[in-house]
């Protein structure tokens, strides 16, 4: 009938989701109409009767009507029964249940809140059980959490039997026909599995949180699960951790972390954005981001569109790490495949912080430091600037002349200034305070938290960086425990006001003997000409970039459990950023000797995005084995706007930020697009004595990326585990041996990060009118076929644990194949356009171990020593790329070699005789300015990806001491900063003192070739030459002295006298020293002319009332 | 709320299911339907872009403005340098990048094609006129007036194309449709069949467009920056000129002269401005343009005022000592439209016809068809015999001659003295515009002698004539995009 609706309106799409919504919310009134009915039918389970013969039917309806029970039988059952004859007050209703079934010819159970009452067993069933010597008991209890909350869906199950149950939603449960000496096993996710004597009423048992991190809860896709149990492959790094770092940005805090993800700082300023990797690229010409969700939403990691001059802001940098209690890294087919499209490069879940029963209590943390910015790179002092510099004018055959050597001419030959401590020298204030008040009781918890966080600039004025937020969680569970409700919301205000440019870049680079930029009476000198240098990179304290950025993310989560076994739930979101930027030149900045007018840019971008997932589990336990069944549908929608107006001519500062008041504007751009998203996903997951594990996750897709032909797609994987430590074998011969599980897993998945539209045949406007009439062209060519890339994962892996698991080491080894690349094939210009995006066979294959190893190396009393290590070596290839000729990518892609492996020169020497870069060209003869179509012989290695990387953590804790240090390596290749600058050594500019020590006359043997100020010289084409040869690529490993925190939490019988709850200082201290052969600067960053990744001290404390 | 006692066990379970059961149907099969995005708001979807007026005006605009732009505006590469350095009109300063080179040296390959985006460019134009030619009939939303308007200038607009892509390159792909996957492998279509598609491309646009200039919307207006019925008449007057048919060009371009529309104008600075009346199709610029023409814009600037003509000078072109020798004395547009400047002892000359480099608002336009072009095509279909004959052709030629301030024709009445005059008028008159002069030797078949004969035009250049030079090489990776092209003759 839908169906029929949506093909007569085939024009109306955005009718048809429209009717899709109000589906959904009359899904979520039918739900809320269970809810009211669930809340009204809660009574007491606690019943009182007084009858006299009376039918056992009209005792049914009494206590019902008490006890809110139903009861569920059959005319013909009942009446075979004797009348009833009772008198009691306020018992429990399962006593009453027995004593009124005591003497009767029907028997009775209780399923959920319904008692099912059916015939008493027949003979023969007893006559083929009274075989065996022990009698038969029926086995009941109330499971309950360690805060005494019932627990639900708990397994029950006898030892070395078959008699399995569940817990009810009360937490109740009830085994028959179990030997009256046997062993009953409780088992339930995140917590201890715990085995008792069978009794017939074995009351409130309470379950213990699992210490053994095996055990402890890991988010996965739509679910939870444990490290035991999982099948997937699944890191998990908890709030702890993450508490350790002085970190703005949780990336930073995953950094060498978290086997298989590679993430790289980009800059020191705040802000800036994180390469972020999970096992390698992917794609060719596409993203490579992860898959983003936070709390069970999908969080849009598009960087928004800023003119910070960090570049585009990382949108994870407006989500508050102390708000995070856990984060999961998905990386294999069975992890993400039921993520599908979206899920190829892996998946990062998010979850926050979550209300906890318990007594209300306020949480405090405060944190003050320094942050500064690492001056390791040396530069030349005055005498080596101008010896070079005159070196370079002579090597060009000119003769020393203020038209281009005012630096030799016109300035102060004995002036020096270190202009990389004169700009980056200056220490960034980092403060941090964080209050949340959490609590509530069985039914409700909430969290409500407030953050506020700022940060400076190490530049010579300070700016501030200054980010609010708050978050709030609650949680409602009803009284019969069947409907559970979770309101998480976040909401955040950055503004930052900073220079436009990184002055790191602008100025350290200035020649040292370059006179004050300062005028006499203390104001900046603002006169280009004067200075020879313009701007003066001071006017950047005037000409700023202000941002400010508000962001929400919201989601809901809710579910409800029709019977024990089955459960309908909803994840349903909302995210919503909005950023405003100008770029403001003022006319206070500007030389004054020419008569210029003020500028500003105003830069606007908003996204929301709404997204939700309607869901239905199912599970069941029975001797055969344990299923999942989850069945669900995702429908989400994004958009996003934004635009760029420049607004010029402003003759009065004052009025600079009205764009009003310009008497020129201009739009640069306006943009405003869409995404449409749907699936349906599925996953069964089968276990037998969580012994032999099989996951089978599905999706189908349909991305509103794609070209109407390739609309949907499906994604699917299996994946299999087996706890061979638990077979019997094993567990006798192998004592030492305390986990062991194999795994595996194969499957797909799809990348769709390839930007909205790019199938479709769209015009845009160009931005000039005709006649006054804006004109649109076309964008390019349309390809309705257009689809997913496509990765196929295959993983296995081991997890052993030794010791009873106080050495748990686990290795994996992945092995994916990313095909159907989406490129662009190059087209004759007949067509009207020189290429259009296509699928092509390309294939990139990346594979690689990961190996973990946690050990817990002392624990003996009040000392305890932790040890944790990562290491990840991966491969990434071009496996094969059919027709690579007829695309771009001809020449610079080459088949059998990883991405980012680059042709290259043959770099030989310095000439001696020359004095120039020489380089081995095609026809074996050394040249110095080799022919870019033939004399690139070599391929680089590629700096895309390291050859192995990790971390390893150690953690100490003493009574309330707790020292932990972070050191994280990487064994990569990187850029050779020799080459790094544009220009070779000689221009103008200063350069670190590597440079020293250039050939200067024939014979000369040396590293630096001769100096040069010229863009015609045959110095400046070797250079040229040598950035494009494999010299261009040196060793970049390191290791890294990341983290370092110290801690200490006052002792319990001080706490207690101070009426706390906790109470903690602590010091901390982030990227602290990096052990390196790479010469200039930061190995990570690989620029040492932009400022680099800053060093922090912080300090603070934590308190909890 | 009352609990119930239910007689059938599970019918809640089952319930559920069902409901479940048809949420997850809904769900797949709207799951397509779902994710049709509509197309970005700052985007038109080509389904929506001729849907009405307002959008198919933007996309015409959108035609004009990728002329202005590119290669058809002007500037390197453009319509008038490129012929221009291939001819005997453009010389090149020594220290002159090698794309022009090449050029002008007639030494052009494969794999240095000539400089510019020519090729590309007219093929854009021809897949963005095709969208339109395609569209616009079936439009529903379009007015018929509208309609017609903008079929008449796509066809024009096609037809223009492909009269400099015939020129340049002889045989070219005749692509009518936007399908690429089709037209990606299309092989080069003999120039007879592209000439019939121009000719029928412009007896279609005659029928559509009429007299008055008009805006993207109907309304008349001053500016003569879109095709009219007499800019259709005057190119297809000149491509019945290019092929020979005497009768229909002087028909043509009569009815170009008789409109009464345009005049000669009398002060030569006047010709190139924006709304001059001797314009039959200019291209608008911006009104808020900082620069005018792009031609203006490397010709203004010559090599010697800008760095001494190093070799990086962005504006290394000049006169050829042939076209500054070609004027007779006395001839204003020598005195008009030719500038000079003197360094290190050398004048150089450089074209003057657009003579303002800055705006805003730009005062000059660039000249795509121009009204004094009529009577010399008129004059040479007179002197072959159409119309009133060699009287009437010097009549025409005179019309241009008194106009430069020059004596009326005074040589012999014989057809070859007449055509030889009519020549040299084109050269002068239409000089560096264009790319007349290079069209102008090869469609009269003295290419080879101007060009070739020891110590002429090639060999003053520093070349070798070959007479396939004559037609341009498509570039190799052009080739390789389309295994079914094939590289012009002789290259």
């Amino acid at each position: 009938m839908y169906q029929n609706y949506c093909n007569q309106q085939r024009r109306a799409a955005s009718a048809c989701a429209r009717k899709i919504l109000l589906v959904m919310k009359f899904t979520t009134l039918l739900l809320l109409t269970v809810i009211l009915h669930v809340s009204a039918a809660t009574y007491a389970q606690k019943v009182s009767l007084s009858v006299k013969n009376a039918p056992i039917a009209k005792v049914f309806e009494q206590i019902s009507d008490q006890a809110g029970f139903d009861f569920v039988y059959s005319t013909s059952d009942v009446k075979a029964a004797k009348p009833v004859t009772l008198n009691i007050s306020n018992t429990d209703i399962r006593i009453v249940l027995q004593q009124l079934f005591s003497d009767q010819p029907i028997d009775y159970s209780i399923e959920d809140k319904s008692v099912i009452v059916s015939p008493k067993q027949q003979a023969p069933a007893k006559a083929q059980e009274s075989n065996e010597s022990t009698d038969k008991i029926v086995v009941t209890g109330t499971i309950t959490d360690e805060k005494d909350q019932p627990l639900s869906g708990a397994t029950v199950q006898v030892k070395n039997g078959k008699a399995i149950s569940t817990s009810d939603n009360r937490g109740f449960f009830m085994l028959k026909g179990v030997n009256e000496n046997s062993v009953i096993v409780i088992s339930y996710i995140g917590y201890t599995k715990t085995e008792l004597p069978a009794t017939d009423n074995m009351g409130v048992i309470k379950l213990k949180l699992a210490e053994n991190q095996l055990d402890a809860i890991k988010v996965i896709a739509y679910g939870e699960t444990t490290q035991r149990l999982s099948v997937g492959d699944v890191s998990t790094v908890t709030a702890k951790t993450i508490a350790e770092q002085p970190v703005t940005n949780v990336l930073q805090a995953l950094e060498g972390r978290v086997p298989g993800l590679l993430i790289t700082s980009g800059s020191g300023m705040p802000g800036s954005t994180y390469g972020v990797n999970i096992r390698g690229l992917q794609s060719i010409a596409n993203g490579s981001s992860p898959f983003y969700v936070i709390d069970g939403v999908p969080y849009t990691v598009q960087d928004l569109f800023s003119v910070s001059p960090a570049g585009p802001v990382d949108p994870l940098s407006f989500i508050n790490p102390a708000d995070i209690e856990s984060i999961s890294v998905l990386k294999d087919a069975d992890a993400t495949a039921i993520y599908g499209s979206r899920a190829a490069n892996g998946a990062i879940l998010i979850t926050t912080k979550k209300g906890k029963a318990g007594k209300t209590h306020l949480d405090v943390n405060y944190t003050q430091g320094v942050q500064y910015a690492p001056q390791d790179v040396q530069y030349m002092n005055t005498q080596q600037f101008v010896q070079m510099r005159k070196e370079a004018i002579a090597n060009d055959g000119l003769t020393i002349a203020t038209a281009y050597a005012p630096d030799l001419t016109k300035f102060d030959t004995t002036r020096y200034t270190n202009f990389e401590k004169f700009f980056t020298g200056n220490a960034a204030q980092y403060k941090d305070v964080q209050v949340s008040i959490s609590g509530g009781n069985a039914n409700t918890q909430f969290l409500i938290g407030g953050a506020y966080h700022e940060q400076s600039t190490v530049f010579p004025f300070s700016e501030s960086v200054p980010r609010g937020s708050v978050h709030l969680n609650i949680t409602n569970t009803s009284l019969d425990n069947r409907f559970k409700l979770s309101v998480t919301a976040g909401y955040s205000i950055t503004s930052s006001h900073l220079p436009q440019v990184d002055l790191a870049y602008q100025g350290v680079a200035f020649p040292p003997d370059l006179p004050s930029l300062y005028n006499k009476d203390g104001s900046i000198d603002l006169i280009g000409s004067d200075l020879n240098y313009d701007p003066n990179p001071l006017a950047f304290k005037l000409q700023q970039a202000n941002n400010s950025t508000n962001m929400l993310n919201s989601n809901v989560n809710l579910s409800y459990a029709i019977t024990k076994n089955l459960q309908l739930g909803a994840n349903i979101g909302y995210d919503k950023s909005e950023s405003n930027d100008n770029k403001v030149t003022p006319i206070a900045s500007l030389d004054p000797s020419y008569s210029e007018t003020g500028s500003n840019e105003f830069t606007t971008s908003n996204t929301s995005s709404w997204i939700a997932e309607p869901q239905l589990t199912y599970g069941l336990q029975k001797e055969w084995g344990k299923i999942n069944l989850l069945v669900g549908a995702t429908f989400e929608e994004n958009s996003s706007s934004g635009q760029d107006i420049s607004a010029r001519g402003y003759t009065s500062d004052a009025l600079i930020n009205d764009i009003v008041a310009a008497p020129a504007i201009f739009a640069n751009f306006t943009a405003s697009t869409q995404y449409k998203y749907s699936a349906l996903f599925g996953r069964l997951n089968y276990s037998f004595e969580d012994k032999y594990i099989v996951d089978l996750n599905w999706r189908r897709d349909g991305s509103s990326r794609f070209g109407a032909n390739n609309a949907i797609h499906d994604f699917g994987s299996v994946g299999a585990g087996w706890m061979f430590s638990d077979e019997k074998i094993i567990k006798d011969n192998l004592t030492w041996l305390s986990f062991g599980k194999l795994r595996g897993s194969y499957g797909t998945t799809g990348s769709d990060q390839i930007g909205d539209y790019r199938f479709d045949n769209l015009y845009f406007v160009n931005g000039i009118p005709y006649q006054g009439v804006v004109a649109v062209v076309p964008n390019g060519l349309p390809n309705a076929s257009l689809e997913w890339e496509e990765t196929r994962k295959l993983e296995t892996g081991v997890e052993l644990g030794f010791l009873n698991d106080r050495i748990l080491l686990t290795a994996s080894w992945y092995h994916d194949r990313s095909s159907n690349q989406l490129l662009s094939e190059n087209l004759s210009y007949i067509t009207g356009f020189s290429s259009v995006q296509i699928n092509l066979p390309a294939t990139i294959q990346n594979t690689g171990w990961e190996f973990t190893l946690k050990t817990v190396n002392v624990k003996s009393g009040d000392f305890s020593w932790n040890t944790s290590f990562n290491l990840t070596a991966g491969r990434n290839k071009l496996l094969s790329f059919p027709g690579i000729a007829n695309t771009p990518f001809a020449g610079s892609l080459l088949v059998g070699y990883p991405l980012g492996a680059n042709l290259v020169y043959h770099y030989l020497d310095v000439n001696p005789q020359t004095g120039l870069y020489e380089f081995l060209g095609a026809d074996g003869k050394a040249t110095s300015n080799p022919n870019f179509e033939t004399d690139r012989t070599v391929y680089s290695n590629s700096t895309a990806e390291p050859k192995f990387y990790g971390g390893i953590s150690n953690t100490f804790s003493y009574k309330g001491l707790e020292l932990s240090f972070f050191l994280q390596f990487r064994k990569q290749t990187g850029f050779n900063p020799l080459l790094i600058n544009n220009a070779p050594p000689g221009f103008g500019s200063n350069v670190p003192i590597q440079y020293t020590g250039a050939w200067q006359k024939p014979g000369d043997v040396a590293r630096i070739e001769q100096y040069t100020e010229s863009y015609s010289s045959a110095a400046y084409t070797a250079y040229q030459a040598a950035q494009q040869s494999n010299y261009a690529y040196v060793d970049a490993s390191y290791i890294r002295l990341s983290n370092l925190s110290l801690a200490y939490s006052l002792k319990s019988q001080w706490i207690e006298k101070l009426k706390l709850q906790q109470f903690k200082v602590f010091l901390q201290g982030e990227n602290l020293l990096t052990f390196t052969g790479y010469k200039i600067g930061d190995p990570e960053a690989q620029n040492y002319s932009a400022l680099p990744p800053l060093r922090e001290f912080v300090a603070g404390l934590s308190a909890s009332f | 709320m009352k609990s119930k006692i239910y007689q059938q066990p599970n019918s809640k379970t089952r319930l559920t299911f069902i409901l479940s059961a048809l949420l997850f149907t809904l769900g797949f099969n709207s799951c397509k339907k779902f994710v049709e995005a509509p197309p970005p708001a700052t985007y038109l979807s080509n389904a929506s872009v001729f849907s009405d007026n307002a959008d198919a005006q933007a996309a015409m605009a959108g035609i004009y403005t990728t002329m202005q732009q590119y290669s058809y505006g002007g500037g390197r590469g453009g319509l008038s340098i490129t012929p221009g350095l291939s001819a005997d009109e453009i010389a090149l300063y020594p220290g002159a990048g090698q794309p022009s080179t090449v050029t002008y040296k007639n030494a052009l390959s494969g794999t240095n094609p000539p400089e510019g985006t020519c090729w590309n460019d007219s093929y854009n134009l021809i897949y963005q006129a095709n969208a339109a030619i395609n569209s616009i009939p079936s439009s529903e939303g379009m007015t018929t007036a509208i309609k017609n308007q903008f079929l008449g200038e796509a066809l024009f607009i096609r037809a223009y194309c492909y009269f400099y892509l015939v020129n340049f390159y002889g045989d070219v792909p005749l692509v009518l449709t936007t399908n690429y996957q089709k037209n990606a492998t299309l092989p080069r279509t003999s120039s007879a069949t592209v000439w019939q598609q121009i000719i029928a491309d412009l007896k279609q646009a005659q029928g559509l467009l009429g007299d008055t200039y008009v805006d993207g919307g109907g309304v008349q207006s001053s500016e003569h920056v879109r095709p009219n019925r007499e800019a259709v008449n005057a190119l297809l007057a000149r491509a019945y000129l290019y092929n020979q048919n005497w009768s229909d060009a002087e028909k043509q371009a009569s009815n170009v002269i008789n409109s009464g529309l345009y005049t000669l104008l009398h002060d030569l600075t006047q010709v190139f401005l924006a709304g001059s009346p001797e314009a039959i199709w200019q291209l608008e610029l911006p009104p808020n343009s900082y620069l005018n023409t792009t031609d203006g814009q490397i010709f203004l600037r010559p090599l010697a005022m800008y760095d001494g003509g190093g070799a990086n000078a962005g504006h290394p072109f000049y006169m050829s000592n042939t076209l500054v020798q070609a004027f007779e004395p006395g001839d204003l547009r020598k005195t008009d439209w030719v500038a000079s400047i003197t360094v290190s002892g050398i004048t150089y000359y450089y074209p003057y016809k657009y003579r303002t480099l800055y705006g805003p608002p730009p005062t000059e336009y660039p000249m795509m068809l121009r009204y004094a072009e009529q009577y010399l095509v008129r004059a040479e279909a007179e002197a072959n015999g159409a119309g009133n004959g060699i009287p009437g052709a010097i009549a025409d030629i005179d019309s241009i001659r008194k106009r430069a301030g020059l004596k009326f024709y005074s040589g012999t009445q014989d057809q070859a003295s007449v055509l030889a005059a009519i020549m040299h008028e084109r050269q002068v008159e239409l000089f560096i515009e264009n790319g007349h002069r290079w069209l102008d030797l090869k469609r009269t078949g003295l290419v080879n002698s101007v060009m070739g004969s020891p110590g002429n035009q090639c060999a003053l250049k520093g070349g070798t004539w070959n007479s396939i030079q004559q037609l341009y090489p498509i570039s190799q990776s052009e080739l390789k995009a389309d295994p079914n092209l094939t590289q012009t003759p002789g290259y």
